[in-house]
């Protein structure tokens, strides 16, 4: 490295790089945060801007030669369709369900391995629980389709047993994708709340037990406020994550799961000029979800502050 | 004596090197321009490995396949690409291509350059779904009918569409919205086609909306709304569906592989259409993409080899005496079937499938 570096020394480019970075502070603040702002913008912000660009265009692609028409129309759309709403109130809805589902999965979890779990274990627990997640989300899906198909594994045990009623309807409805979205979700949610309970003092929790608090009381009293920070963190990824899903609810989901991103996807795939709908009903999606998490962040600092005060 | 350039010069030197990199693309893509290459975006099977194979030892020309699912994906991609496309050959199907002729994505076949488009069946190569505007925009290639599949261990051949609105049959039919909408329209006694409709958008709107409400009602009987030909079949196999809207491709690979599923068109009517090979517009491989189409065309052999890898029928001449009689009884439909089958009317089909399409999307998301 170091040769390579000596080596760099006789390009001027790289001198006169050289020369600039040790100029001034600010100078070495540009160049040092360039690359990640210019990366974030041409891979995270671009795109946005030209989505609400195109969510304005009276229709994309626009035919070589004629001018672009602007218009309000797509985003009238939504709000003239009912039936687009119920898919947009729907996602909303699931989203958050399935956000509390996987906080009530995953907070014992969470709790067993930063807690309860021999500290030379903890590392290795929490990579058995991350290891699913080196696989590919649609490569799961497909997991959980053999799982739970009509011939699939689980019912050819209920089979086996001698349950009465099988094969059960498993897959394409509420309990597939809820399963899988949890599945899919779960290692958002563990990270902070494993980060978070693993910062609370474990002397904390003794002195509540010596003074007579039982473990209820010492995990509604101790727990959960001081890990309130991963809570948030927590929920505020799986719900933004779950938001905009689209793989998962088209492979386990059925026709009445239809959440609002799959929607959007379907109006996107369509041939014809629909990326202005479909953009608008992105910019309608994102904006919302938005908002959403930043009331539910807003509501828990407000309530953190109170406190304090 | 060290030189130390100023900051103007680095400035200089680095938006140099920035301008570079972002033209990049451009210089490449000039340079590789009229190569030996092939950039082909189909579906599966229907550019066989051993075609390819062929094709590629004797002209020296490199095929370099994208496996596309649906028309949509195909449009989008392209709209994207915005004039600077990197197909040379794109898969259109004949009740979708208008939407790519319209939106100027195509280029018109130059038959000229096409020696062997006599060797395409007559009854397709002069089909109404591969002209408009007055050009001929593709080189049909297999002929799809959609219908009813069917698992032979818990059904008698059906005769009507009935069944997949029977309530003892809910929760075991799957179906995709867009193809089973005209079926379903002419089901309810309305015109699939709209051609009965002329331009009255209104009277057509009516029917639309009326099946699409008609849908709405009967959605919690449906186990899956499904995309790919393939998720079908595995619905099939893993006992989901016993009951399917399903084109004929994926059905007859069914029946071949052993799966004791039947496939019919009831008497309401079914839907046939085409799928071909388009040339795109300015393609950068033209000549390599005429030197493709005529191969293909040439040899009754790559007929057989497609309706193997996909369980459609081929255009080409000649290839039926090419299949087994297991794959002609997997294939083909009695008198009586075909003629309840209606090819999808080009003229209409714009005018139509929007208000479809539309409907379509209101379904899933109700």
């Amino acid at each position: 490295m170091t040769r390579l570096l000596i080596s760099l020394r006789r390009f001027a480019l790289y001198r006169g790089l050289l020369e600039l970075y040790g100029r001034s502070p600010l100078l070495r603040l540009i160049l040092v945060a360039i690359i990640p702002v210019l990366w974030i913008g041409a891979t995270n912000i671009t795109p946005l801007f030209q989505m609400v660009e195109i969510s304005f265009y009276d229709r994309y692609p626009v035919p070589q030669g004629e001018p672009i028409e602007w218009t309000g129309r797509h985003y009238a759309t939504f709000f003239e369709r009912p039936l687009y709403i119920t898919a947009f109130l729907r996602s909303f809805i699931f989203a958050s369900l399935a956000t509390i589902v996987t906080l009530i999965v995953v907070f014992p979890v969470a709790y067993y391995i930063s807690k309860a779990a021999p500290k030379n274990m903890r590392t290795r627990l929490l990579l058995l629980v991350v290891a699913p997640f080196w696989v590919s989300e649609i490569i799961r899906s497909f997991a959980w389709i053999v799982m739970l198909a009509n011939r699939g594994a689980v019912n050819s045990f209920f089979s086996l047993i001698g349950m009465p009623g099988t094969p059960f309807d498993l897959l394409y409805n509420n309990v597939s994708l809820t399963i899988g979205v949890v599945y899919l979700t779960s290692l958002y949610m563990l990270l902070p709340l494993y980060a978070a309970l693993e910062k609370i003092d474990d002397n904390l929790l003794e002195a509540a037990a010596n003074l007579g608090a039982p473990a209820w009381q010492r995990f509604f009293r101790v727990v959960l406020p001081l890990s309130r920070e991963g809570i948030v963190a927590g929920c505020t990824l799986v719900f933004l994550l779950v938001i905009g899903l689209y793989a998962m609810p088209q492979l386990l989901g059925g026709p009445s799961n239809t959440l609002f991103a799959s929607t959007i996807g379907q109006i996107f795939s369509k041939a014809g000029d629909s990326w202005p709908l479909g953009s608008a009903f992105s910019i309608i999606l994102t904006g919302s979800a938005l908002a959403y998490v930043g009331l539910f962040v807003a509501l828990f600092q407000r309530k953190r502050r109170g406190r304090a005060a | 004596m060290s030189y130390k350039p100023s900051r103007r010069q680095v400035l200089r030197g680095a938006g140099t090197a920035g301008l570079a990199t972002l033209a990049a693309p451009g210089i490449i893509r000039s340079a590789f321009a009229q190569t030996n290459e092939l950039n082909i975006w189909a579906y599966d099977g229907f550019v066989t490995d051993e075609f390819r194979r062929r094709f590629e030892e004797e002209t020296g020309i490199r095929t370099n396949i994208r496996l596309v699912t649906d028309q949509g994906e195909q449009f989008n991609l392209m709209a994207a690409e915005n004039g600077n496309y990197s197909a040379d050959i794109v898969t259109c199907a004949g009740h979708r291509f208008y939407q790519f002729v319209d939106a100027g994505f195509l280029a018109p076949i130059d038959r000229s350059r096409l020696e062997n488009w006599n060797l395409i069946e007559e009854e397709y190569a002069d089909a109404s779904w591969v002209s408009r505007a007055g050009e001929r925009w593709g080189v049909p290639l297999v002929v799809v009918s959609t219908g009813l599949l069917y698992n032979t261990e818990e059904f008698e051949k059906p005769t009507s569409w009935d069944v997949m609105f029977d309530e003892a049959n809910a929760g075991r039919t799957a179906y995709q919205i867009q193809d089973f909408f005209q079926i379903v329209m002419n089901y309810l006694g309305y015109d699939g086609s709209a051609a009965s409709y002329g331009n009255n958008v209104d009277v057509a709107q009516r029917a639309v909306d009326a099946t699409r409400d008609f849908l709405i009602d009967h959605k919690h009987m449906v186990r899956r709304y499904y995309e790919a030909a393939t998720e079908i079949q595995q619905m099939m196999v893993t006992g989901d569906v016993s009951l399917a809207q399903a084109g004929s491709g994926p059905s007859s690979q069914l029946i071949l592989e052993g799966f004791p599923a039947g496939y019919t068109i009831p008497r309401e009517g079914g839907l046939a259409y085409a799928y071909g090979f388009n040339i795109t517009n300015n393609a950068p491989n033209m000549a390599n993409a005429y030197a493709f189409l005529n191969a293909l065309l040439g040899d009754a052999e790559n007929g057989a080899e497609i309706v193997r890898s996909t369980g459609l029928s081929a255009t080409i001449k000649g290839t039926e005496a090419l299949l087994t009689d297991q794959e002609k009884e997997a294939l083909s439909l009695d008198p009586d079937e075909r003629a309840r089958l209606s090819w999808v009317n080009v003229e209409t089909a714009a005018f139509i499938f929007d208000l479809v399409d539309t409907a379509a999307e209101e379904i899933r998301a109700a």
